[in-house]
């Protein structure tokens, strides 16, 4: 039993700990601000003209960070690049970066910053899908284009009812293709007649990844014996790896991301699940090897570039030159890609207005990008005819394997 | 499946055990819930990254031993800071419960802020073996852990039973005005206490460390540890463990279950916690629970 | 101008949500941490009909509204019916929370873990102000209705509230849904200003947010989390960089306000010109740090040294917060004498308005609720005219192994003062437990003018027309003296939770007048009519007491039972309680049990006295008999016993 007590504290004098408040309240602004940094030293870059800004919306910190690092790094070879050339309409251009930690919500409010505050033309990023979507209406409002990296997600830029999103726009392929890439390549070159899936409720990617895996593999004539799935966030999988080890399958998908894909590996070579595994791009990050340790050992993904692709051999190079150390593909390239699509518009439309810039974007042929030549379709959003390359984990590297051609 | 899935369950239910007892040990002396559990927990896998990953090589064993003492340390640093004015006040319980949360947010987020939020593998201990028996396999590190910590409880039980503080702590779990009348110093006892809830802590966070990894929002699981203690009945040891047991075989069992088609697995949450709600509302004394009545 | 909008607009959100929780964490007493998922409840149900079916925005939130109520009722009946111990309500409201999130991923309709992207933005400057102020009215006037003041005395002592005839259940549920409510409303603007809401949003750490705003603004006021909450979204805007750290500060304040200062910013009180200078102190130091800020970074970017920048800054913040306290007090003191004379005025003049509608409005189609039958008065409706108004047979009781009633015949004629005493421990007060409900009996009966009492709650203990006072004063200690017996006042007010709410003047006005009245008759009697606008808790030890008798007597009832109301009087106070109780006893209108140490206390007024010893009954008479006992000397033996006979 207990009664609030009212009136004061025994003891404690009113005055005194209205000065103790005060006193706590300025050290702890002390404190404060000894610690605080002047944000965004706008150092007064006196320019002539004002520079095209072009906001990124990338996670630098957070379990995607390794890929957000490698964005931020590519865009800012890129734009000392178009820097030195000359600029874009007689303008130099700037990126403005603010860290989503692929948080939805987060997503959001950078993209409303970057949009209402900072003034950006056009945005590149998310990376991820699920995030992506988050901030659909918010460019769409604001008619300011978005071209997201490596958002695999169909509904990204075609929404539930078949229209497509007026102002988003990718660099990447989508997971229907990435899906049939995995289904395919397990059926043909893994000679597998059975899979199984395990795959994260929680999040847009895992769940249509895994669906399109699905579909891809049955067409082939393959039979799936099991479909589990989990809840974000959660760290033990064997329950349904122990159901999935019943149907004996020939090979299993795991269509998440680094995190979630090194415990599922752990604990299905735990489980005794020797089958070969097989993720997708979510997988392509260094840190998949430090997690799952031998356990990730000979498992294959689809990735959309690999450093040993010819075509990119340059970039990777002045990378490591300015960088010391490899680029976490793909992101980098897809950032770059994006800035390279962006300027180009900006270039043939000759401004930087949101509609009139998402009109040349639309519009954009054959254009030559890192990864080949970038065609978009203007019904989808999305380029056309964009490559996969299947990589699979050899001690501490990712080895190329093959680019896949899929079959219809 | 039904046999693996029993031992997952178990398998999962002894870290909830060995948390769960943090939980009941500290409610049966101070009749408080101490959420800031979870983040000595964490707090512990992460002095394990730390001496054996991040900044130095130290091996297992004694790196174990090294984050149980170092989590029982911290445990104690908390007790004094959070709640030893309002013990001694003897504020009601629901004070030392928001002050726990307030402890949890804090340290959980001072993780977030200097460690960053990235993921931490602690390697492997036993590499990837398993045992194998018939089509039940399981994992070396399970069994390492269960033996350790069935070891640990184990000299647990024998502090309670055999020394002194035990039987100080045993008394005061009763009535802990009639202990410090009797002479004990309270603020000794609470320490140790505290020490040892923190140190059993640390010893899951290493273990959850090793089987999963290592990040700041890791003492979500310690929610479901707290269930574990409720069913149990907040208090008692023995209900501690076999409730954390229980709750992780239960959790198991749903996650393979399905209703008409529909897997259940995602809903393992919503079970867990309805189950919380069900027992406090029935049963708050869970299994092996005391009830003490409030006398006016 | 966009920024300061977002930073308005974020704060109005969360402090309606703040609001919500004050009524029922803060008010009330119950300890949620689950309120999120009522914000949930009411953002997806907003979103879902502005989204799917292009319904229009105010009356989608009020459709959000609804259903957080009701969702509250599915955790509320359970947890509050099991009557939980406050940390365990705490922790089921959190499982409730957690599963609440849990249910909104799996479910099609909400789209799952993945959430609900591109709702519309409505939420406004204009439309959330006016919410804003509204749901601050609302909160108001009902915290200040008879219903307001029932759901605070449960928050106080909800047992001395029981023992008013307070049934607990109802009215927590009322407060729960209440606040359930105004957070629905909260996330359903929240919504429509994120334009993106998924469930993993409504998470721990939001409920722990809010919670803390309303801990550290002061659990018993609207302005501290109002304050507080305001402060929580300002002041990490002011230190961008340090977002992180932001959750880091919350929780240590936490752990500080509750270890040191567990009243908050405002404790129990509102807004007022007293406690202006509180708030301009506040505005001063908030203030003070956003010049700190801006004065650091100009001074750095002009290439001052980091120290010297620094300490300017500091400079800055005291002088401002200086100044800014400094005005506080100017205007405080310019303010004193005026505010009063400006709300009399406004008063009159709307008390003049209200007459003038008053016969198109007041009585006019409204029927009088029936005043409940008030035993005790002449005229008594129950059983008349038997002598033994309470008979006690064989009661028994005990707490483990330890039998505190053992037996216990008694019985008490009506009209008389019966005096019971006994050595310490001898089972009297819990008697009196035991014939107010606290406790289940173990055995035997206890008739009241003929019905069996024992076993009944409280509030039908209180309604058959038993009170009680306490033996250490269960007084509801933050609301005033007249709020006190107000709340107790027997039939209780006449109109309607909707008028509360609008604090409809023809209605409520007149009632609250109405009691008004009666309190400080009630008050009149005990000597405290002065004493009616003082806080309960600052009266000095003496009037405390006859605070609670007055509280017993405005339950009119049959049979009042003071326990040891003279405790740690001095003589003079002792006579003059004396007095006070003859007036009450009024020649036999209440009949009265009086449980005392004091024996002159006893001897002056009591023709009849039962001794207790070890739960049973040791001897029965009239003061000469008892003292010449030889059963009663022996119980006694060893204390001095001081008896003056008369």
């Amino acid at each position: 039993m207990h009664r609030k007590i009212p009136g004061g504290e025994p003891g404690i004098k009113k005055g005194s700990v209205m000065k103790k408040t005060i006193h706590f309240l300025a050290i702890a602004a002390v404190l404060a601000v000894l610690g605080c940094k002047p944000s965004d030293g706008k150092s007064a870059a006196a320019g002539q003209q004002e520079p095209i800004r072009i906001g990124h919306s990338v996670a630098l910190t957070g379990p995607s960070a390794t890929w957000g690092q490698a964005e931020a790094n590519a865009l800012k070879m890129i734009v000392d690049k178009i820097n030195g050339e000359g600029g874009v309409l007689g303008r130099k251009i700037e990126v403005i970066a603010h860290d989503n930690r692929a948080d939805r919500l987060e997503a959001v409010n950078v993209a409303k910053r970057l949009v209402e505050q900072d003034k950006v033309v056009a945005i590149i990023g998310p990376a991820q899908s699920g995030v992506a979507n988050a901030i659909r209406e918010v460019n769409n409002a604001a008619k300011i284009p978005v071209v997201a990296t490596t958002a695999t997600n169909p509904k990204v830029t075609v929404a539930e009812d078949g229209k497509v999103v007026p102002y988003t726009f990718r660099a990447c392929f989508i997971d229907p293709f990435q899906g049939t890439v995995a289904g395919q390549f397990a059926l043909k070159d893994l000679k597998a007649k059975t899979a199984a899936v395990l795959y994260d409720v929680g999040d847009d990617y895992s769940q249509f990844l895994g669906k399109y895996f699905v579909e891809a593999f049955t067409k082939g004539g393959g039979r799936i014996t099991a479909n589990e799935a989990f809840r974000s966030g959660e760290l033990d999988f064997r329950a349904q790896l122990g159901k999935i080890k019943t149907g004996k399958p020939d090979i299993l998908f795991i269509p998440t991301m680094q995190k979630e894909a090194a415990l599922a590996a752990k604990q299905a070579r735990d489980l005794k699940i020797d089958v070969p595994l097989i993720g997708g791009d979510g997988w392509a990050s260094p840190d998949l090897i430090d997690l799952a340790g031998p356990a990730i050992e000979g498992a294959y993904f689809v990735n959309i570039a690999a450093l040993e692709d010819p075509a990119i051999q340059d970039f990777i190079k002045d990378y490591r030159a300015r960088f010391n150390m490899d680029p976490v593909l793909p992101n980098p390239l897809m950032a770059y890609d994006a800035m390279i699509l962006i300027v180009d518009a900006i270039r043939r439309a000759g401004t930087t207005d949101g509609e009139k810039l998402k009109d040349a974007i639309e519009a954009t042929r054959d254009l030559q990008v890192l990864t080949g030549k970038l065609t978009i379709d203007p019904a989808t959003h999305n380029p056309l005819n964009k490559p996969a390359t299947i990589q699979q984990v050899k001690g501490k590297d990712f080895v190329y394997v093959k680019t896949f051609v899929t079959t219809d | 499946m039904f046999f693996q899935t029993v031992i997952t369950g178990l398998s999962i239910g002894s870290v909830y055990a060995l948390m769960a007892v943090g939980y009941s040990l500290v409610f049966s002396v101070l009749n408080f819930s101490n959420f800031a559990h979870g983040a000595i927990i964490t707090l512990g896998a992460y002095i394990a990254w730390a001496i054996m990953v991040a900044h130095l090589s130290v091996p297992f064993l004694p790196a174990l031993l090294l984050s149980i003492a170092g989590a029982g340390f911290l445990a104690f640093l908390n007790e004094r800071i959070a709640y030893s004015t309002l013990r001694r006040r003897r504020a009601p319980s629901l004070y030392l419960m928001i002050s726990a949360m307030g402890v949890s947010i804090c340290l959980q987020n001072l993780l977030y802020a200097t460690v960053g939020a990235k993921l931490y593998a602690i390697p492997a201990v036993f590499a990837q073996d398993s045992f194998v028996f018939r089509d039940i396999t399981v994992s070396k590190m399970d069994i390492f852990a269960f033996w350790f910590s069935t070891l640990s409880i184990a000299v647990l039980h024998l502090i309670l039973t055999r020394t002194k503080v035990g039987m100080a702590i045993r008394a005061a779990s009763r009535d802990m005005e009639m202990v410090s009348a009797l002479g004990v110093n309270l603020d000794v006892l609470v320490a140790v206490l505290f020490f040892i809830a923190g140190g059993l802590g640390g010893m899951a966070g290493v273990f959850m460390g090793i089987k999963y990894m290592v990040y700041p929002s890791m003492g979500w699981i310690t929610n479901k540890a707290y269930i574990g203690a409720v069913i149990g009945g907040l208090g008692s040891l023995p209900g501690a463990i076999i409730g954390g047991l229980l709750l992780g075989l239960l959790e198991a069992l749903v996650s393979i279950a399905s209703i008409g088609g529909t897997s259940l697995s995602t809903f393992r949450d919503v079970f867990s916690f309805g189950i919380l709600v069900a027992l406090l509302i029935v049963r708050p004394t869970g299994l092996f629970g005391r009830t003490v009545e409030e006398k006016l | 101008m966009a920024y300061a909008e977002a930073i308005f607009l974020n704060s109005a959100i969360y402090i309606i949500a703040a609001m919500g929780l004050a009524v029922f964490t803060g008010y009330t007493g119950l300890f949620s941490l689950g309120h999120a998922a009522f914000m949930a409840v009411g953002a997806y149900a907003a979103s879902i009909l502005t989204y799917f079916y292009r319904w229009p925005f105010l009356p989608a939130l009020a459709v959000g509204v609804v259903l957080s109520a009701l969702a509250s009722f599915v955790i509320g009946y359970p947890t509050l019916r099991a009557r939980l111990r406050s940390d365990y309500f705490a922790i089921a409201t959190l499982g409730f929370g957690e599963a609440v999130k849990v249910i909104l991923e799996n479910f099609d309709l909400t789209q799952g873990a993945r959430g609900l992207p591109g709702i519309q933005k409505l939420t406004g400057p204009g439309n959330t102000t006016l919410l804003l102020v509204l749901s601050i009215w609302l909160c108001r006037n009902f915290l200040r209705s008879s219903y307001g003041r029932r759901v605070i005395a449960i928050g106080q002592d909800h047992i001395a509230a029981e023992m008013i005839g307070i049934p607990l259940l109802p009215n927590q549920l009322l407060s729960l849904g209440i606040s359930a409510g105004f957070s629905g409303l909260a996330g359903g603007l929240l919504a429509h200003y994120t334009t993106f809401i998924q469930p993993s949003i409504f998470s721990m750490d939001l409920s722990s947010l809010i919670t803390a705003g309303v801990v550290c603004g002061g659990m018993g006021s609207l302005t501290g989390p109002f304050v507080a909450v305001t402060l929580f979204v300002v002041i990490p805007e002011l230190f961008r960089g340090l977002a992180l750290w932001r959750l880091v500060f919350y929780g240590m304040l936490l752990v500080v306000i509750i270890n040191w200062r567990p009243r908050g910013l405002f404790g129990y009180e509102e807004l007022s010109v007293r406690n202006l200078p509180k708030l301009f102190v506040i505005m001063g130091i908030t203030l003070g740090l956003t010049m700190a800020t801006v004065v650091y970074k100009a001074l750095v970017r002009a290439n001052a040294y980091e120290a010297a920048a620094l300490l300017a800054a500091l400079g800055a913040m005291g002088a401002i917060a200086l100044l800014v306290s400094l005005l506080g007090r100017g205007v405080s003191r310019l303010l004193e004498p005026v505010v009063p004379r400006v709300r009399g005025a406004w008063q009159e003049a709307f008390a003049r308005f209200v007459r003038l509608l008053d016969p198109l409005l007041g009585t006019m189609g409204r029927k009088r609720r029936p005043r409940a039958v008030v035993p005790g008065e002449d005229g008594d409706g129950a059983v008349g005219g038997e002598d033994t108004l309470l008979r006690i047979l064989g009661l028994r009781k005990s707490f483990g192994g330890v039998v505190a009633v053992d037996g216990l015949d008694l019985e008490v004629e009506r009209g008389e003062i019966l005096g019971l005493i006994g050595p310490n421990g001898s089972g009297k007060t819990t008697v009196f437990n035991l014939m107010s409900g606290v406790y289940p009996v173990d055995g035997g009966e206890i008739l009241l003018a003929g019905k069996n009492i024992a076993g009944l709650s409280p509030p039908d203990i209180v309604t058959a027309g038993v009170a009680r006072t306490f033996q250490n004063i269960r007084l509801f200690g933050s609301m005033t003296a007249l709020e006190n017996v107000t709340t107790a006042l027997r039939g209780g007010a006449d109109y309607s939770l909707a008028e509360a709410f609008l604090r409809w003047p023809w209605t409520v006005w007149k009632d609250e007048a109405r009691l008004r009245e009666e309190t400080l008759m009630l008050l009149d009697l005990v000597g405290l009519a002065d004493q009616a606008d003082r806080t309960a808790g600052t009266l000095p030890y003496g009037l405390q007491r006859k605070l609670e008798i007055a509280r017993a007597l405005a339950l009119r009832p049959r049979l009042l039972l003071l326990d040891e109301p003279a405790a740690g009087m001095n003589p003079r106070e002792a006579e003059d309680l004396v007095d006070l109780i003859r007036r009450v006893h009024d020649g036999g209108r209440v009949s009265i049990i009086l449980i005392e140490h004091h024996m002159d206390v006893v001897m002056s007024l009591c023709k009849r006295i039962a001794v207790l010893n070890f739960g049973r009954k040791i001897a029965q008479g009239s003061p000469y008999e008892i003292q010449s006992d030889p059963g009663v000397l022996r119980a006694y033996l060893g204390e001095k016993v001081n008896v003056a006979v008369r």
